[in-house]
């Protein structure tokens, strides 16, 4: 362990901060030494193959100065302060929180600490000071990831005064959001035990990665959607936002301006974390330890259920999967995709993605049309929804994911037990993942276009249908993949961007080829769909029935 | 001599709506003790070791270590304890050195004799080459040893050990057996906490048994073989948990896993009557 961490070093300097108070200095230095020492190697850990320079925290902090890139740019649209600082903080805000619940809630769900450091003399005040401030440094290291432009802009148009705006911003913004979140993982604690609780920060892991990569694709976008000419107005709900106490504060150190109601919403974007903050100290941390304990009783129960829609995918198996063995690994690969929750998490975001993007794609022609009747005409019979093809190479590319797992160590079974051909592991996982996750997306896709494009597209729709599948198939044989949930799920959780681009550029083929030769044909369109039937049947034939190929020395 | 550990009416439980996990503890330990920790799955072992290492604090009665209530003073005796628990939790990306010296920070030992200490026990365990790889590398029994090296490391009186041979080999067995043997002349008290009876039976100097929440026996191995008339630990524990029926649910067991297709025979059933 190395003890040149920036932070220590200013902590050193400040030392006589924690003079009067219980907390220990040294044990203080020394458990944050330790926890920026693993950090710095959670990544490093999985770069097994290949060396990452950037760990994950670094790699995140960049991912954030570029999006801060594109809140600069809107800083240098002419709007009033107080517009431009609630977008700033209502950004800050969105990311800070995300980022707290989705990669701090290892550091702030930590059990380990309880165990080995608890044990030792340390007070807990002590450690639970440490662990504050372990995330405050990272707040505030994203905080000027996010920020650093946006600073440099409007300082350029309202001087210096403003960087002493930011400085408190900071401060409070940080302690606010920390506060929050421990208080909201503290509620969640003592109401929900264990499983269920772990199942609810994942469902918010998970919501929030949606929304951070839907809005990504949407940033291009904004200054569609904004609307130059705004007037503020302040409402009654107008006080209930974080976003717009902040730009009061704004309005009142940097401009000076002390309307009533800027001065209240100043007022309380100081008066808002301290009181959290006291609460926290007061209510909160003295029981945040019995909280914790009860992440690890485990109290999962998986009782076969025997509901319709358990029976419906039952038979669903059996049609397609007439191999016992296939269908073993089938439900298998399914048990595997619906508990995993890092594999969730990786996976989920994604797939939403492939629901969003043809509606993003859509998106410039629908807003030209007035009404949704008069729409509604203007788009029957249109090719529009060869757009699902976007949503196909989302939906396929995402199949990477299905190689890891929360507890790849477990792959051992695939050696272990007596399987001659180990095709028959990946084939259940294809059809268990087809039906879980690309089925409803497909069915949500073909409802879509056909609402819009109108019945004429059914042929169309139906041939892009079968070639996800084929799609899917070629995916598979694209790249050498590992046996289905037998890598570490990896940090950054980012795919292999080549197969996806082969993807996209053998979409975009197939896509033109339907688009220029097929149209809306029916005749044309019906062979085509034979043809592709019978291609994909003899793909999966070919891939997985047929004996494999003895390799010669 | 003062008792080092001592328990008045320790009960607890894990929420308002639970059972009772510990339904009243009393019980003084002398110092240099080794004493024998037993009892089924459940009966309150580890939640009594996790009170004592301050681990759990909403426990009714009291728990003095070396003469003090570990409620008003928890934090300075934890310098002369030490813990290795059931379950390997570690910072496994630290290697086994840097964990080491985290340790030892911790306890504000002199660091070069940490050091020094270090190498020597790995050197003694026979891991001389681990010590600076990083500890996700190590297998069951290095990380078993790296957890045991860690609890000695600041010569503490009181050992909490809660199954530490697991993964060992049968050398270190017999190397560790004998350095608690020596460390307990030396005065140091060991909790032991096992579910093999074989090795609880030879290195305790007196047996504690637990069964749901309450002591059962308590006393060295001639007293309680006196007083239940067994043999052997293993046919007192099994006696005094009220378990006989080892045999018949073998057996069933058995003709569960031999068994070809359902209808056969219907013993399953049987076995479960049997054991309720």
């Amino acid at each position: 362990m190395k003890k040149d961490f920036l932070l220590i070093k200013i902590l050193t300097k400040i030392r006589g901060v924690f003079k009067n108070t219980s907390v220990n200095f040294e044990d203080l230095i020394t458990i944050l030494s330790l926890k920026l020492t693993l950090d710095d190697r959670k990544s490093s850990a999985m770069g097994m193959a290949k060396k990452q320079k950037l760990t994950g925290m670094k790699s995140n902090l960049l991912m954030q100065g570029f999006f801060g890139l594109f809140i600069g740019l809107v800083m240098l649209v002419p709007f009033d302060l107080f517009y431009k600082i609630s977008i700033i903080t209502a950004m800050d805000l969105f990311f800070m929180v995300m980022f707290m619940i989705s990669d701090f809630s290892s550091v702030l769900l930590d059990t380990r600490d309880k165990d080995i450091i608890l044990t030792k003399p340390v007070s807990l005040e002590t450690m639970n000071v440490a662990r504050l401030i372990h995330v405050i440094y990272y707040m505030i290291s994203l905080f000027l990831a996010l920020n650093a432009i946006s600073i440099c802009i409007l300082t350029y148009q309202y001087g210096v005064k403003i960087l002493l705006g930011f400085v408190i911003m900071l401060v409070l913004l940080s302690l606010f959001i920390v506060f929050v979140t421990t208080i909201l993982y503290s509620i969640l604690l003592e109401q929900f035990s264990g499983e269920k609780l772990k199942d609810i920060i994942n469902a918010f892991q998970i919501m929030l990665s949606v929304v951070t990569i839907i809005s990504y694709q949407l940033v291009g976008r904004i200054f569609e959607f904004v609307d130059f000419e705004m007037v503020i107005h302040i409402r009654w709900w107008t006080y209930l936002l974080p976003p717009a106490w902040y730009a009061s504060l704004f309005k009142v150190l940097v401009e000076g301006d002390f309307t009533r109601a800027y001065v209240i919403m100043a007022i309380l974007s100081v008066l808002v974390p301290i009181i959290s903050g006291s609460a926290l100290i007061k209510w909160i941390l003295p029981k945040y330890e019995s909280y914790l304990s009860k992440l690890q009783i485990e109290d999962g129960v998986f009782i076969p259920k025997n509901s319709l829609k358990e029976r419906l995918k039952q038979s669903l198996y059996n049609i397609v999967a007439r191999d016992h063995k296939e269908r073993a690994f089938m439900k298998f690969a399914d048990a595997n995709l619906s508990r995993d929750r890092k594999l969730k998490l990786m996976i989920l975001p994604n797939q939403a993605l492939g629901y969003v993007f043809p509606l993003i794609m859509i998106l410039p022609f629908i807003s030209r049309s007035n009404g949704i009747q008069g729409l509604l005409t203007e788009l029957n019979g249109s090719l529009l929804y060869m757009n699902a093809y976007w949503a196909i190479v989302m939906f396929t590319s995402n199949f990477e994911f299905m190689q890891y797992s929360e507890k790849f160590e477990a792959s051992f079974i695939y050696d272990s037990f007596p399987i001659e051909d180990k095709r028959v592991i990946f084939i259940g996982a294809i059809k268990a993942y087809y039906i879980k996750y690309m089925l409803p997306g497909m069915i949500f896709i073909n409802v879509l276009f056909l609402f819009l494009c109108g019945m004429s597209s059914l042929v169309g729709l139906l041939i892009i249908d079968v070639m996800s599948f084929f799609l899917l198939l070629l995916r598979y044989k694209m790249t050498h993949l590992e046996l289905p949930f037998s890598k570490e799920v990896s940090s950054s959780g980012n795919k292999n961007p080549a197969p996806v681009f082969g993807l996209m550029g053998l979409c975009a083929l197939v896509a033109g080829a339907q688009f220029l030769f097929v149209k809306n044909n029916v005749l044309m369109g019906l062979l085509v769909l034979i043809v592709m039937v019978i291609m994909t049947q003899l793909a999966y034939v070919s891939l997985f029935k047929r004996p494999e190929k003895i390799k010669q020395n | 001599m003062d008792a080092v550990i001592k328990m008045t009416n320790l009960r607890m439980r894990y929420n308002d709506k639970a059972d009772y996990v510990l339904k009243g503890i009393d019980l003084e330990i002398m110092p240099g003790q080794i004493i024998g920790y037993i009892g089924p799955n459940g009966a309150g072992k580890s939640t009594t070791v996790k009170i004592m290492l301050g681990m759990i604090q909403n426990y009714e009665g009291d728990v003095e270590i070396f003469g003090e209530n570990i409620k008003t003073n928890a934090v300075m005796y934890k310098q002369r304890i030490g813990y290795v628990p059931e379950v390997a939790v570690i910072y496994d990306s630290l290697s086994g050195y840097e964990y080491l010296i985290f340790i030892g920070e911790l306890y504000k030992l002199d660091l070069k004799l940490v050091e020094y200490k270090a190498k020597e026990m790995f050197k003694l365990f026979g891991i001389q080459e681990a010590l600076y790889n990083r500890i996700s590398s190590y297998s069951k029994g290095m990380k078993q040893k790296l957890l045991i090296i860690s609890s000695l490391i600041h010569d503490p009186d009181i050992l909490f050990f809660d199954e530490p041979i697991s993964g060992l080999d049968a050398n270190s067995v017999m190397v560790f057996k004998e350095m608690i043997k020596q460390l307990s002349e030396q005065g140091k008290t060991i909790f032991y906490s096992s579910h093999i009876m074989e090795v609880v039976e030879k290195i305790s100097d007196r047996i504690i048994l637990l069964n749901k929440g309450v002591i059962a026996a308590d006393g060295d191995f001639e007293m309680l073989k006196e007083k239940s008339k067994e043999g052997s630990l293993q046919d007192i524990f099994n006696q005094l948990t009220g378990f006989n029926e080892h045999e018949i649910i073998a057996k069933s067991l058995v003709e569960t896993i031999r068994l070809n297709s359902i209808g056969e025979h219907d013993s399953a059933d049987t076995m479960i009557q049997q054991e309720v």
